[in-house]
This record gives C-alpha cells, sequence and structure tokens, in this order.
C-alpha cells in the first residue's frame, strides 16, 4: 500500500516536472523561432530602406505577430515583442498589450512579460537605466524614469499623448504561485532617429 | 549513507539554496485591497439603498391600504390647495377640503419622514427617489468602471486599467512536482 502510494506519488511528480518542463520547452522554441523571425524582419527592412518619415502615426498590429525588439544592456535583457498578453504570446516573449501604443509612437506602449522567464531580471532595472526599443519603424532609446509595485487590481495603466513606454511584470519575482503585486517601469525617450 | 540521509541532504540543499525564493513569499510592500474594499463599500451601500427604498416603499404602500381601507382618500397635494383656495362659502367642501389638507399633511410628513430615515441610513445618498431615479454620481461610476477593469484580466489598454496578469503558475508546478516526486520516492524505499 505504501509502495502503491509512492509510486502514485512519483507519477504525479514527474508528470507535473514534464508538464512544466514542456511549457518553459515550448517558450524557448517559440522565443528562438520570434528571434529568427525578427532578424528575417531586420534584414528585410535594411534591403527596403524603411524609415521613421513614413511610418504611421499609429501602428496597429494584428494577435501574435511581431511588433519589435526589447533591449535593457544593463541587466543584458534583448528580447522579441510579440503582440498579445494571452498565455501563448507570454510563453514565446514578452507581449505588447493591444490598443497601446506601438513603441516610439506617441502614446504609452505597454510591455509585459512572464516574471519567470522573459523578464526575471527586470527586478535589478533601476531608475535611470537605458531601454532600447526596435520596430519596424524606430529605433528608440529610452531612460527609466519610475518603478513602482502595485496590486495586482490596482489601476496603473494610463494614456498619454507623449511617448512613453510602461514594461509590467509580476511581483515578487521570486514569488512561489500568482504574485500578488505588479512591477511597473516607466520610461521616457531620450532620442528616436530614424532607422536607416 | 548518502541514500540513508537522502531526505535530509535534499532538505538542506533546499533550505540553503531557496532563501532568497522563501523570503519572497513574505512581500514588504504588502497592498491593502483597497479595490475590495471599495466593492464591499459599494456593495454595502447598494444593498443599505434597496433596502431603504424597499422599505420607503412597503410603508408608502401600507400607508394607502390603511387610508383606503378606512374610506379616505389622498389627493394630491395642488389638488387639496386648489380646492382650499376655492369658494370658502361651500361649508361641505371646506370640511373635506380640511379633512383632505389634514390627510395631505400626514402623507407629506411621513414621506418625509422616509427620506430622512433613508438619508441617515445610505450614509450621504440622497433620498429615496432621487436615489432610485436619479443617476449614479459620476465618482461611482469611475470606481464601478474601475473595479469592473480591475477584476477581470487586461487583455487590451484601457485608462486606468490594471497590468496585464503575467502571474505564471509553472514555478509552483515544478516546486510541487519535485516536492511529490521526492515524497513518492522516500515513501517507496523499502
Amino acid at each position: 500500500m505504501k509502495r502503491a502510494l509512492g509510486t502514485a506519488l512519483v507519477a504525479v511528480g514527474a508528470a507535473l516536472l514534464l508538464y512544466v518542463g514542456y511549457r518553459y520547452a515550448s517558450g524557448a522554441y517559440e522565443r528562438d523561432a520570434a528571434r529568427a523571425a525578427w532578424a528575417a524582419l531586420e534584414a528585410h527592412n535594411a534591403v527596403a530602406g524603411a524609415s521613421l518619415a513614413a511610418a504611421p502615426t499609429h501602428t496597429i498590429y494584428s494577435a501574435g505577430s511581431l511588433v519589435g525588439r526589447l533591449l535593457i544592456p544593463s541587466v543584458q535583457l534583448d528580447e522579441v515583442i510579440a503582440e498579445g498578453v494571452g498565455d501563448d504570446e507570454l510563453d514565446a516573449g514578452p507581449g505588447h498589450l493591444p490598443g497601446s501604443a506601438s513603441p516610439g509612437e506617441p502614446g504609452n506602449a505597454v510591455i509585459s512579460a512572464h516574471r519567470d522567464r522573459h523578464f526575471h531580471s527586470l527586478g535589478r532595472v533601476v531608475l535611470g537605466d537605458t531601454v532600447i526599443t526596435e520596430t519596424r519603424t524606430a529605433r528608440t532609446t529610452w531612460v527609466i524614469t519610475g518603478r513602482k509595485i502595485v496590486g495586482r487590481y490596482q489601476p496603473s495603466l494610463f494614456p498619454s499623448t507623449q511617448p512613453e513606454l510602461t514594461l509590467t511584470t509580476c511581483w515578487p519575482i521570486r514569488y512561489v504561485g500568482p504574485a500578488p503585486d505588479r512591477l511597473i517601469l516607466t520610461a521616457k525617450p531620450v532620442a528616436a532617429p530614424p532607422r536607416a | 549513507m548518502i541514500l540513508k540521509h537522502f531526505p535530509l541532504v535534499v532538505c538542506a540543499i533546499a533550505a540553503v539554496t531557496m532563501t532568497g525564493t522563501a523570503g519572497a513569499q513574505f512581500t514588504a510592500a504588502v497592498v491593502p485591497p483597497r479595490t475590495k474594499a471599495q466593492v464591499d463599500t459599494i456593495a454595502k451601500q447598494d444593498s443599505v439603498r434597496r433596502a431603504t427604498v424597499a422599505l420607503a416603499a412597503r410603508v408608502t404602500d401600507m400607508k394607502k391600504w390603511v387610508d383606503s381601507a378606512s374610506g379616505v382618500s389622498i389627493p394630491a397635494a395642488d389638488t387639496v390647495l386648489a380646492k382650499t383656495t376655492g369658494d370658502s362659502a361651500r361649508a361641505p367642501l371646506l370640511r373635506d377640503s380640511v379633512v383632505l389638507a389634514r390627510n395631505a399633511r400626514i402623507s407629506a410628513d411621513s414621506a418625509a419622514s422616509i427620506a430622512t430615515v433613508e438619508v441617515h441610513d445610505s450614509a450621504g445618498l440622497k433620498g429615496p427617489d432621487s436615489a432610485a431615479a436619479a443617476p449614479p454620481t459620476s465618482s461611482r461610476v469611475a470606481r464601478a468602471d474601475t473595479n469592473r477593469v480591475a477584476r477581470a484580466d487586461t487583455r487590451k489598454f484601457a485608462s486606468g486599467a490594471p497590468a496585464p496578469a503575467t502571474a505564471s503558475m509553472l514555478p509552483l508546478l515544478a516546486i510541487a512536482g519535485v516536492t511529490t516526486l521526492l515524497a513518492g520516492a522516500a515513501l517507496r524505499r523499502p
């Protein structure tokens, strides 16, 4: 009886670990695929000679499509952003909140990701750190100007007429289970040179 | 020897490596559940308002029923005024108008008392009619909207929306899996 219970527990534990491993592995695979697709897009843009002047004032992306690239040099973060904040999008990488501005365009651009994956180092980002976003039409350098921790239901996203970047993830970073709070980082652009 | 103390070794390793994780479970910034409190307050106010409006309606109906049972009709106040300011030489009408005016006064007094109770009990809300008929104030609408938005996962940008739900169950599942696996292994040991 004891041995049978042990076998059952081992089976359940193994199944849980397999599921978690599968989710992490599929997320890593999707992330690599997104990186490759973004690299191809960048190459295409370089050949086509896209410029900021030709960019629309408000870009709308379809769900799951590639929005751009996010770099935070101080914590060696380099991720490709997809449109949407559903489970599938957040598995692959940081997600751009639909309805928010595209990074670099007028308005508040909101980017979210899981704390145990792509934004695991976001907790180490401090005020004054540099953030770089690259979209199909603009490369924008931002500086972190705000950092706050709010409750999961506390209103924290607000529209803006000026370009603004908001990065969100769950808090505490190493919390086990659904984290009760959210880390909100806001950034302002310091330069937005057109892409060559 | 190592196998004999395997669970102890695992516990020791876990205690050393997961100190930070364990510390994170006790958040320094414990945000009070303000949103929940607002929801509760609004729900309480609404329930009090509904109860008092229902009470007012019930009391009004009861008074109508008592008046109708006693055979006295209660016309509207303007009708009473029109009759009382009419020909005062007509004695029966004047008598009737006195009775009707008294009934109207009683009716108005009871309505006023109900309104007073309403204001007192509903903690700042207006009278029963105005509370029932008037649209809620902008601040209440904003709070209700905020709470509605707050309860749902943010999947699209909206002003005042909470941050998207990025909470992941995977770390918890991983720890549960490891724990279950170790417990099972311990049970299977002869």
